[in-house]
């Protein structure tokens, strides 16, 4: 028997606004730059689009996992003990996701949305995407239920770290005494991600323990010599919605359809973001080494790098 | 679907969006061409403007690099957006202002405000 459990995130709304509103009176004499009224407003709307995406296919996806769990190998049940397992091994699923999403377009296209904001408040932790479902970002949840984990128990803990991630979407707290931070998720690691600067790009994927990205290679941390850009390579530079929640949708349409041969055609869907057939786009990594290479000489490091191709979308 | 959810939800996202706008937060433009040459290396990957040509209002600026290719920066909310237009810049004067085009839909046309100094340098990059 499944137990009834409430969904995290729809107990937290009031928690979000109120926290929300807590930010924006802090930065109001702090940093005015901190908000935009559209932005602000983009943001809470895909969050909005976000959850009705979510509530027209997350029956489908909870079929897919029930149906997958009638193979599992192992009876897990709700033990106490599977629930923190559960709790850990989803972030660990929701890593392996995330970093995906960020090296592989296809999966890029529904994730871009959560980045496309330039601001970096709780209020962009809402801009969600639409396209979740039709990405397939469920597929890395689905071994969990192979392995054994009910659904219902991994569909809660996994609400539960969606409302983690909320609150270090923020500028307000700068760090935490050092065992937090070097076990946690946190404000300064997550700013990280969701940096533009060269020496940030393609980190900190972690989702409630950044233990994973120190496990895998992939964490950097916050230094406070350089100030952040937050936003995507080429930024949007527009507040429409529709836009911003299909733009890299419609890039890969457009891509895929003036792409010489098949095989082109494919690597414009999986390929890391920024990828041309012909090297006439930046990607994360192009842009990364040049700053790289820049750096390690002394007397060109003050200035921006020189002549390059068009940037990555 | 919880529709009482949902319609609270666009209810609160209306209520923070007006509060945002009701402090008047999110306002910057720029201060100087130095500004709009160094935003231009932000905002376009390996882009190293040489010189530039801003706005009377601070809300957009064209940098040019030493390839002569052309940066056009705009003022998108409390932050800057720009992108690589094509030589010669497609620009047209309206009444006092002039307006550029991106060539990008969504990024839209730029208008600029500038004095016949401005308006002369313009030129030279059409």
């Amino acid at each position: 028997m499944d137990p009834d459990l409430p969904s995290p995130t729809e107990l937290a709304v009031p928690a979000f606004i109120i926290l929300m509103l807590l930010e924006i009176w802090w930065v109001r004499r702090r940093d005015r730059l901190a908000y935009e009224p559209k932005d602000t407003l983009v943001s809470l709307a895909l969050g909005t689009g976000s959850t009705v995406a979510g509530a027209l296919t997350g029956g489908l996806v909870f079929l897919m996992a029930t149906g997958i769990y009638e193979y599992r190998l192992f009876d897990i049940g709700y033990a106490w003990w599977a629930w923190p397992v559960a709790f850990v091994l989803d972030d660990l699923a929701y890593y392996v996701f995330h970093r995906t999403a960020h090296r592989v377009r296809w999966f890029w296209a529904a994730h871009v949305i959560h980045h496309s904001s330039q601001h970096y408040n709780l209020s962009t932790a809402l801009r969600q995407t639409w396209t979740g479902f039709f990405a397939l970002g469920f597929l890395f949840r689905l071994p969990l239920f192979l392995i054994g984990f009910p659904p219902v128990m991994i569909f809660f803990v996994a609400g539960i770290n969606l409302v983690y991630q909320f609150w270090i979407h923020t500028e307000v707290i700068k760090r935490f005494p050092a065992w937090f931070e070097a076990v946690m998720n946190t404000p300064s690691h997550h700013r990280v991600h969701h940096a533009t600067n060269p020496r940030y790009l393609d980190s900190n994927y972690a989702g409630v323990f950044i233990i994973w990205d120190r496990m895998f290679g992939t964490f950097v941390p916050e230094t406070d010599d350089e100030k952040i850009r937050y936003g995507i390579v080429k930024q949007l530079g527009s507040f429409n919605l529709i836009w911003a929640a299909f733009h890299e949708w419609v890039g890969i349409a457009r891509d895929v359809w003036a792409a010489p041969g098949i095989a082109n055609k494919w690597r414009y869907m999986v390929k890391p973001p920024g990828w041309s057939h012909d090297g006439s786009r930046e990607s994360s990594e192009t842009i990364k080494a040049r700053w790289l290479a820049r750096q390690q000489q002394p007397h060109l490091s003050q200035s921006p790098d020189k002549a390059s191709p068009e940037p990555a979308e | 679907m919880d529709w009482k959810l949902l319609a609270g939800s666009i209810a609160a996202i209306l209520f923070v969006a007006w509060i945002v706008r009701l402090m008047g937060l999110g306002q910057r433009r720029l201060e100087s061409e130095a500004e709009a040459i160094s935003l231009s290396a932000d905002l376009i990957p390996g882009f190293e403007g040489v010189s530039s040509l801003l706005s009377a209002n601070g809300a957009a600026a064209l940098v040019m690099d030493q390839e002569g290719r052309i940066a056009l920066i705009k003022s998108h909310g409390a932050q800057f957006a720009g992108r690589l237009i094509a030589r010669p810049v497609p620009a047209r004067q309206q009444g006092d202002q002039w307006i550029v085009d991106s060539g990008d839909y969504f990024f839209g046309t730029v208008r600029f405000n500038l004095d016949k100094q401005g308006a002369d340098r313009l030129l030279t990059m059409m």
